[in-house]
């Protein structure tokens, strides 16, 4: 019994049938999950972002704003709110389509010298640079209403660099996931992916 | 073989057991039990205003503000998975070697300035999150620069102490036991060894704790003018925030192990095998912690992939050998007991029915805590493998797993050995019978509702602790498909909360009222501190559990299934991640 002294060979007794091959079943598991997702880092198409840049907390709206200056993206207006607008994506020289986004309470924003949008709007099929960065705590980046769900922890300190693929059109929420204090649930922006 | 002195005076000789109960040692298990127990029922007046507001549209909410909510969140997380574990833990420490060691607590006097120290942070801690400013909802997590008032970091920070006074209580007696020879064997017994492991991962649980916490008081005293890295500060929290999970299934192991030898005599497959279980969980909670940073920033690739997967992968090696042996225990025991029953022998499953199910809690308590802890552990295995993470991050997916591991798993797993301790130490027959069993059935059964409510809400993107997402809608936008998962969640949670009433009320009730049973057994029937017996092998050419192997191999195959599901609709998505530009 587990609540009395073992059996005084305990260490000599062999392992039973049962427990081999549980014990193989388990090894075929975990060898198996293992396999896949290093396998899948190298084949897959959907892998967590790598990249980041530390920059002080703050100076990422700055540095956000500069970045957005630089990506040649332009004003626009989508159902009545503002958006940044960047139709094209990296060139072939691996430069462009970069659009920065700042998290704060309670706001997503990209913010450019002349104006600040709270939403953004880029083009399918195009290979984009979406920076992703904090201005107080931390907070999360959600893409709901695409078949495609994807959360991202956005977090005070980082610029995480998230290179993606759009491939499907429409207008989606991008909300924070990451409880952020008492606004949390008032913190949602939009991306609309059109075909240009 | 060393003699035992008989110390009369201070024990008493248990008569449904025949262990030694070291009686000073008593009103200390009980009261922190009490504390438990009342921790819980905070934590589960929370979960039921949680539950009720998590209906679509809040449609069932009694919560007049967001504010209230958030503050309910708060509260529920710091009473389950700090006070009410952590609380039954520690009568746990003191319950389990004082008995099975035959030994007296090395100090009862540390004992309650242990509880003492407790209490306060208890106290102080529940006071902040109840009435204390909006400025204190900083959630379980508590992730700096997020910053509460230092007040705060202060009680929990106490509270930390006291469970470190009573962890060193704790190995204290069990050495004191080797030392005086009131325990005179080599190996301890199993689950005194479970519960070490666990007081070991506790110990390096809250020094991770403690340094988070300092920074986070110091910073909220002003002390410290900057933040310090928020990642980095995460990464140690969680080397708290998760091996505070792995004291509760190292302790909830060892539960099970209790469980099935105290309802039907059922002892462990094998010992080594589940010693090395035990040692595994010591081996891989230290390191493990990266799995909560996957799609952080910081870090690189492979070290996510060595500690967030790779090593978590083994982490559930010693959960999946437990699961296995636990079942498998009793049906040995029971096809042991029944040789001539064609019942039994005959069928894979006919054990099953032999079981006490209705005479002991622990029967449908062990069924339903292994296997939702194994669903539940299933979807944490899947959320913690590097890209699944993306798609399974903060929403409230990630809380289906946890309610199953340390609700469903650990709870129900408490809730019978509570039982059970109701009639060994305060010797109070549990009132109303059955009703006991029927109260574990019952809160599984929410638990499940809850959970799997959670898992489809969350699937379709639902984030976990937002209190309305009523606002996403606005504009012309329309909301996934939330609302039957959202739904489930709030009917499930109201029947694990009307379950868990009646587990208050029968243990609080047969406390006080619940019949006396004798307290002093004969001393001639103590438990004698002979030489273990020497085990025979005994494998025939059969298998002891092929009932549960079958199980077994039925769980890994929606293991496998599962997991390569959840890849394929990864790979559906955008291109993400490691991208070559054109």
């Amino acid at each position: 019994m587990a609540l009395t002294p073992p059996p005084k060979n305990w260490q000599a007794i062999p392992l039973g049938r049962d427990e081999k091959l549980w014990s193989l079943l388990i090894i075929v598991m975990i060898t198996m999950m293992g396999l896949m997702t290093v396998g899948f880092v190298f084949v897959g198409n959907q892998n967590p972002p790598e990249e980041y840049r530390q920059i002080p907390t703050e100076d990422y709206r700055q540095y956000a704003i500069d970045g957005n200056d630089a990506s040649g993206a332009v004003k626009t207006t989508i159902r009545g709110e503002n958006a940044l607008s960047l139709l094209s994506g990296v060139d072939a020289q691996g430069n462009g389509g970069d659009i920065y986004m700042q998290a704060r309470q309670w706001n997503w924003l990209a913010p450019m010298t002349n104006f600040t949008a709270n939403g953004i709007q880029i083009a399918r099929g195009e290979t984009y640079r979406l920076h992703l960065g904090s201005t107080d705590v931390l907070h999360g980046f959600e893409l709901i209403g695409a078949d495609f769900l994807v959360t991202i922890q956005v977090v005070p300190g980082y610029d995480y660099i998230v290179d993606f693929i759009p491939q499907e059109t429409g207008i989606f929420r991008i909300i924070c996931n990451e409880y952020c204090g008492a606004g949390h649930h008032t913190m949602f922006s939009f991306m609309e992916v059109v075909d240009v | 073989m060393s003699s035992i002195t008989i110390d009369k005076e201070n024990f008493r000789v248990c008569p449904q057991t025949s262990f030694r109960v070291h009686k000073p040692t008593e009103p200390l298990i009980i009261i922190n039990a009490v504390m438990a127990i009342l921790t819980l029922s905070t934590g589960g007046i929370a979960a039921l205003l949680m539950g009720l507001h998590k209906s679509p549209g809040q449609a069932w909410t009694l919560l007049k503000s967001t504010t209230a909510y958030y503050r309910v969140v708060n509260i529920h997380g710091f009473n389950m998975l700090i006070f009410w574990v952590i609380w039954f833990e520690v009568a746990l420490m003191y319950f389990v070697p004082t008995v099975l060691l035959n030994s007296p607590l090395f100090s009862t006097k540390m004992g309650w300035g242990a509880f003492a120290t407790m209490l306060i942070g208890t106290l102080g801690l529940e006071y902040i999150l109840i009435f204390g400013s909006p400025k204190n909802i900083v959630m379980f997590t508590a992730y700096h620069p997020l910053t509460a008032e230092p007040a705060f970091y202060m009680f929990y920070l106490i509270y930390a102490v006291g469970v470190l006074l009573a962890g060193a209580n704790f190995f204290l007696t069990v050495y004191q036991a080797k030392k005086t020879g009131t325990y005179p064997h080599k190996s301890l017994p199993l689950v005194v060894y479970g519960v070490f492991v666990a007081v070991v991962i506790a110990v390096q649980a809250i020094l991770n704790g403690a340094i988070v916490l300092s920074i986070g008081w110091l910073y909220s005293l002003g002390v410290l003018k900057h933040p310090v890295d928020a990642d980095l500060w995460k990464q140690v929290f969680w080397g708290f925030g998760h091996s505070a999970q792995y004291i509760n299934i190292t302790a909830t192991a060892a539960v099970w192990y209790t469980l099935i030898a105290i309802s039907t005599g059922a002892k462990p497959l094998n010992e080594k095998f589940s010693r090395l279980a035990f040692l595994l969980y010591l081996v891989f909670t230290v390191p493990v912690a990266t799995h909560h940073l996957i799609v952080d920033p910081a870090y690189s690739m492979p070290f996510k992939i060595i500690n967030a997967t790779i090593l978590a992968l083994g982490l559930a090696v010693p959960s999946l050998i437990h699961a296995f042996v636990i079942p498998g225990a009793l049906e040995k025991q029971v096809r042991l007991q029944n040789p001539d029953d064609e019942e039994v022998t005959d069928s894979l499953f006919g054990w099953m029915r032999k079981l006490p199910w209705n005479e002991h809690p622990a029967i449908p308590a062990i069924i339903w805590s292994v296997f939702l802890f194994g669903v539940g552990g299933i979807i944490g295995s899947i959320q913690g493998t590097y890209q699944l993470n993306m798609i399974t991050h903060n929403t409230l997916r990630i809380n289906a797993h946890f309610h199953l591991t340390v609700v469903a798993g650990t709870t129900i797993a408490f809730m019978a050995i509570a039982y059970y301790v109701i009639e060994l130490i305060p010797r109070r027959k549990i009132l109303f019978g059955r009703l006991k069993s029927i109260q574990i059935h019952l809160y599984a059964i929410g638990l499940l509702l809850l959970s799997g409510g959670m898992f489809i809400a969350g699937v379709q993107g639902a984030p976990r602790r937002t209190a309305t997402y009523q606002n996403y809608a606005s504009n012309g936008f329309k909301l996934p498909a939330w609302n039957f998962g959202l739904w489930m969640l709030s009917v499930g949670a109201v029947f694990a909360v009307t379950a868990g009433v009646i587990f208050v009320v029968l243990i609080v009730g047969s406390l006080f009222f619940g019949e006396k049973l004798p307290k002093e057994g004969d001393w001639s029937s103590a438990i004698p501190g002979g030489d273990p017996e020497v085990l025979e092998e005994e494998h025939g050419d059969g298998l002891e559990a092929p009932g549960t192997l079958g199980l077994g191999v039925l769980f890994m195959i929606l293991f496998a299934v599962f997991y390569i599901v959840t890849f394929l609709v990864l790979s559906q998505g955008w291109d993400i991640g490691r991208l070559t530009y054109p």
